[in-house]
């Protein structure tokens, strides 16, 4: 018999996530494209870098499954290596995002008054610049040689996604605040160190969970925007889709080069968002208990 | 140890500012507490006992006035400050819903107060924890269960215990059986009769249910409009109630075979933003002669107690 | 001789589990009871014993689609309520037989003013016009004690006090004057001394208007001073039934006797024990259990109250009871 009186709102929550086919599609088409992205590479040996001349465009076929792009490479290990690129982007700007958001929100809204109005100044201000604007400068602050390695695009999308998480996560801790269990806690003695940590951290962790979530396709998007105009990293789904936009002509179709690309980064977008309604509804208060 | 008693509150006040305007919760409330013994905080909505409990408890501001715990003061203290008299005085809570943390089980919830102040851990919390429970009339074995697994009744035991977890000297119960069922409020009760008896401990009790007050408590206190408008032995009051309201209320409550006596001005009580003039209760007493509007009563000892109230003493 | 204005007959009500491998629950089995004419009916319980679930059976309220009515007849007025249309049903329900609420605030619409609210009702039902019907909307707001009246029917809900509430909603209640008034726990919200004003109100109501009132509760002392005859509930069923005065004063079921010993009574002994009930009510999901339901927490529980449940027994003093138990050993 499941035991159900000792696991906490956040299991219960998972099992509710389980029920929902749609999450559940999404988590495991993620799950495959993860295993797609980097666990193929390793089996198969793809070579997604050694050029190729005297093949340049071939369409889809033995040998190469995916075809060869415009300087022959194997277009199908550009595509995985590239959504390597894509994947990792996306997880780390996100965990950048959470825990710069998290930390700044729960300050802001645990403490309120002063400390609260000038932190939401900043974050405010923040939100009002242009990102793309916010992007460029810090890829400006990058010598020229940095330029294409991811480290500076994911710092630039961390950066700017942390705003949203932080947002939130003072308005929870806001709520949270005036719950009578945090008044018990205090009344008992607990420092606010202690409350931040053991009452309010945990209360979190639903809305936290959720939004990372959704952060992970946000910023996979921007990615992509970002190589689209030339600013991304040198090898991401972005960059291949820009790269395949290139090539299009009304004579030849070398559609393998826009639909591999869009077709996974499409796929792995709807699967994040379905993935991350699926969560908020499992986390939703009024379906506990 | 000295001679003051477990609680001595003078004077306290408790206000509250919504924009521009004040709110005055609390008004110059008195009253002693002695270890061991029962006192009844008794009122209707607005009334302010809610407030000043947790203006005791520290968990409020208070404006003026003065609180000593055994002639120690609490009042102004900073929270480092009430830091070794959080050991001293502990809370109960109306709703067991919303006071127990739901991410957190029964063992860490009963357990934070003893991590918090005597740092214990491991084996020795957990028998900690296990013994506090058998005493509140909870099975050990079910501390690994989260608060929503336990029926409301058990859930205030958890509040329960979690308050004894430190030993204080002084329990404040803010309306601590007013969700539950009679069968399972006469558990709690009688559980709190059982600890005070046990532990000498000293009990503020804040509840509208003139009932429960009639079992349990020593003392009684009646407020009305963040005013304490009669205190007296529960005896006497019971017997004698001496002021209007408090005559009031003891006819309001149904009893069997006996229809409650409806007043005949059909009020209620009036906004605390917006007090009446004069002694607050006027507009509804039966007894209002003209001066009442106009002149604010004081205090008056009587046997015991006292009593707010112009045509009195 | 009081003529009979709800007969229910052997009422069941079934709520299906909220996920798949939950088992249903059967929170209302086999009650049966009478309202007369100009009675006021106690029904009382603890939580979960299926009180509110049975006055909401009777107005066809029951949360759907998980709750059905699984047998029984509802005689009201000499109809079969379970016999008539959806269309008809809603006909009854507002105008022959009303219901108030415990909360208001939730049973008003906070952006409608008060006034629009009383009307919509007759309005709908007897297409009355608007100005008769705001009429008869403030005379009834002044019998209810509302002073003013005129002016607070263009008030919203919440510039009303909790009393106040309570007050818009029973006048709501008899603008079709009602043969039957519904009151699931009016007073547990209100102050003391507001609840003794709307338990005269009603008292009063029920006077002038030979008006019935089931007023169901789980306050033991409500009961006691506003109704004329009670039913205990536990556990979905019916365990005993009669005058008030006489079963509170001399009960005969063992639960009825604990809830009384449990209840805290201002007129009782200074500062005695009260004697509560160890464990907590069945679960009404697990499978069928032969015997009586309160046999676990039962303190005269004997062999008999295992095996087969009682039935419930009407006596000539127009009292019954469900338990094994006679009568005569109930001390």
């Amino acid at each position: 018999m499941t035991r159900i009186e000792e696991t906490g709102p956040v299991r219960r929550a998972f099992a509710r996530l389980r029920r929902n086919r749609a999450a559940m599609g999404g988590a495991w088409t993620l799950v495959g494209v993860v295993l797609l992205c980097f666990g193929l590479p390793a089996a198969l040996g793809l070579d997604a870098q050694s050029t190729d001349p005297v093949r340049h465009l071939q369409p889809p076929g033995p040998g190469a499954w995916l075809g060869r792009d415009s300087l022959g490479r194997d277009y199908l290990a550009r595509v995985i290596v590239g959504g390597q690129t894509s994947l990792l982007i996306g997880l780390l700007a996100t965990l950048a995002s959470v825990t710069i958001g998290v930390f700044y929100g729960m300050v802001a809204g645990y403490y309120g008054g002063r400390v609260d109005e000038a932190m939401m100044r900043l974050v405010d201000f923040l939100y009002g610049l242009p990102y793309m604007f916010l992007v460029i400068l810090i890829m400006l602050l990058f010598s020229e040689t940095a330029r294409g390695e991811p480290l500076p695009v994911f710092l630039a999308l961390g950066l700017i996604q942390w705003l949203t998480m932080a947002r939130i996560v003072r308005g929870e801790t806001r709520s949270l605040r005036e719950r009578e269990f945090v008044l018990a806690a205090r009344s008992i003695g607990a420092s606010d160190l202690r409350i931040l940590v053991h009452h309010i951290l945990p209360n979190l962790l639903g809305v936290i969970i959720v939004y990372a979530t959704l952060t992970v396709p946000a910023v996979i998007i921007l990615e992509s925007f970002l190589s689209f105009l030339g600013l991304g990293v040198e090898l991401s789904w972005g960059q291949l889709v820009s790269e395949g936009v290139d090539v299009l002509n009304p004579i030849h179709s070398y559609w393998w080069l826009l639909a591999a690309p869009s077709a996974l980064l499409g796929a792995t977008l709807f699967a994040l968002n379905f993935l991350g309604d699926g969560l908020r509804d499992a986390f939703d208060p009024r379906g506990d208990g | 140890m000295n001679g003051a008693p477990l609680l001595s509150v003078r004077g306290l006040s408790v206000d509250f500012a919504l924009g521009e305007a004040r709110l005055r919760a609390v008004d110059r409330v008195s009253f002693d507490l002695e270890a061991g013994r029962t006192l009844a905080l008794v009122g209707e909505s607005g009334c302010g006992k809610s407030t000043l409990a947790r203006a005791i408890a520290g968990l409020l501001p208070s404006s003026e006035g003065s609180v000593q715990l055994r002639g120690d003061e609490l009042l102004g203290l900073s929270r480092r400050g009430w830091r070794p008299f959080r050991r001293r005085v502990q809370m109960v809570f109306q709703d067991p819903d919303a006071s127990l943390n739901p991410r957190m089980n029964a063992s860490s919830l009963i357990g934070e107060p003893l991590v918090v102040h005597q740092g214990l851990r491991g084996a020795r919390l957990d028998e900690a924890v296990c013994e506090l429970m058998e005493r509140v009339g909870l099975d050990p074995a079910l501390r690994t269960r989260f608060p929503h697994a336990f029926s409301g009744g058990q859930r205030q035991r958890i509040g329960i215990a979690r308050a004894l977890a430190v030993e204080p000297e002084l329990l404040l119960c803010d309306e601590v059986t007013s969700a539950l069922d009679v069968s399972i409020q006469a558990q709690i009760l009688e559980l709190l009769r059982g600890l005070q008896d046990q532990l000498g401990l000293g009990i503020l009790f804040i509840t509208h249910d003139l009932g429960v007050v009639r079992h349990l408590a020593h003392d009684v206190a009646v407020m009305y409009l963040g005013e304490l408008v009669e205190r007296a032995p529960a005896d006497r009051l019971f017997a004698e109630p001496s002021h209007p309201y408090s005559r009031l209320l003891l006819s309001a409550v149904p009893r069997v075979g006996h229809r409650p006596a409806a007043q005949a001005d059909g009020g209620e009580v009036p906004s605390p933003l917006a007090p009446p003039p004069g002694c607050r209760f006027h507009p509804r007493c039966v007894e209002g002669v003209e001066r009442c509007a106009r002149e604010v009563p004081e205090e008056i000892d009587v046997a015991e107690g006292i009593v707010r109230c112009l045509l009195r003493g | 001789m009081s003529e009979r204005v709800l007969r229910v007959e052997d009422l069941s009500v079934r709520i299906e589990p909220d996920r798949p491998g939950g088992l249903p629950v059967r929170a209302v089995d086999g009650v049966s009871f009478e309202v007369g004419r100009g009675e006021v009916v106690g029904l009382v319980g603890e939580s979960g014993c299926g009180k509110t679930l049975t006055s909401l059976a009777l107005l066809d309220l029951l949360p759907r689609p998980r709750g059905r009515i699984t047998s029984g007849r509802i005689g009201f007025e000499g109809r079969d309520l379970r016999a008539l249309s959806e269309v008809e049903r809603r006909a009854v329900r507002g105008q022959e037989m009303a219901m108030i609420f415990q909360d208001p605030m939730t049973s008003l619409n906070p952006y409608l003013r008060i006034g629009e609210q009383l009307i919509e009702g007759t309005m709908w039902h007897s297409g009355t016009a608007r100005r008769v019907a705001l009429a008869r909307a403030e005379s009834l707001l002044t019998r209810v004690g509302i002073p003013d009246a005129a002016d607070r029917l263009r008030a919203f809900p919440h510039e009303l006090s909790g009393g106040m509430r309570q007050r818009v909603m029973i006048a709501m209640a008899l603008l079709s004057d009602p043969s039957l008034l519904i009151a699931d726990e009016p007073t547990t919200a209100l102050d003391v001394t507001t609840q003794a004003q709307i338990l005269a109100l009603l008292s009063d109501l029920r006077a002038e208007r030979g008006m019935s009132v089931l007023l169901i509760t789980h306050d033991l002392g409500v009961v006691g001073s506003a109704c004329d005859r009670v039913l205990v509930m536990y556990a979905g069923r019916i365990v005993e039934s009669g005058p008030v005065d006489a079963v509170f004063g001399d009960p005969a079921h063992p639960y009825t006797r604990a809830l009384l010993r449990a209840t805290p009574r201002v007129d009782g002994p200074p500062r005695e024990a009260l004697q509560s009930l160890e464990g907590l009510p069945p679960r009404l999901d697990a499978k069928v259990t032969a015997g009586c339901l309160f046999a676990p927490r039962c303190d005269r529980v004997r062999s008999d109250c295992w095996t087969a449940e009682p039935p419930l027994v009407a006596d000539e003093q127009g009292r019954a009871r469900r338990c094994w138990v006679p009568r005569e050993e109930f001390e």
